[in-house]
């Protein structure tokens, strides 16, 4: 379970990257895109452990 | 396009911003040597390890930019990847990004492109979400070290989450007034 929310939110919210997607989609989106990625990381991090 | 950029801004706090990071690094670099030493040289192999990597992976990403910008049009874009694509869109999107084109910060560019083109918003944020967690080669080492059930497990929750957040950004976020100002 833990393991499936690390790898998901790892690759998923790109911290270093974040300037770039600033600049490319503007902070609406980048803010938006990275909060979700990390509620869907805590959602399949869940699910995996129910399922696993 | 950035160098145009500034060029056209011509202004000094313009440029200092666009180094601002470096410079950040150099002034860590020198604070963590003087304090750490015997660190120096995890810190220099690392440093050398990604700016390798970058300088392999930037000149062929911009090169298949530039094809793509030249030999795909618009129409062909906007039929597959566009608004009415639908999830056979969705499932193009998927398909492209686990190829293995490199670290997250190289998907952007490309679906800044891709977006240019006449992508949906929905298809963006499904590349992007694919590209960063359903890479091919990220996959096989998965298999590898926690197993078939895991990995069919993580990547169809994946799928379906992607989409899912897809759907909600693209009916929040919208093209012309939040990202257009960033597309030149």
């Amino acid at each position: 379970m833990i393991g499936a929310a690390f790898i998901t939110s790892l690759t998923m919210i790109g911290f270093t990257s974040l300037p770039l997607e600033i600049k490319e989609f503007g902070i609406k989106f980048t803010v938006l895109r990275n909060i979700s990625s990390f509620a869907a990381a805590i959602l399949i991090a869940v699910a995996i452990g129910v399922l696993l | 396009m950035k160098e145009n950029k500034i060029m056209k801004g011509n202004d000094k706090s313009k440029i200092m911003k666009s180094y601002a990071g470096v410079l950040l690094f150099i002034a860590l670099f020198i604070g963590v040597v003087t304090l750490f030493p015997e660190r120096k040289e995890i810190i220099v192999n690392e440093s050398l390890k990604y700016f390798i990597e970058m300088l392999l992976i930037i000149p062929a990403v911009m090169l298949s930019i530039g094809l793509f910008s030249v030999w795909v049009s618009k129409e062909q874009t906007s039929r597959y990847l566009g608004k009415e694509s639908g999830l056979k869109g969705a499932a193009i999107s998927i398909i492209i990004g686990s190829l293995p084109t490199g670290p997250l910060y190289m998907a952007f560019p490309i679906a800044s492109s891709l977006l240019k083109k006449g992508a949906s918003m929905l298809n963006i944020v499904v590349f992007l979400g694919a590209c960063a967690c359903l890479k091919i080669p990220q996959g096989i080492v998965e298999l590898k070290f926690m197993g078939l059930e895991f990995m069919i497990l993580r990547w169809s929750f994946s799928i379906i989450l992607i989409i899912l957040m897809g759907y909600l950004i693209e009916r929040v976020v919208d093209v012309k007034g939040d990202i257009a100002p960033n597309i030149k």
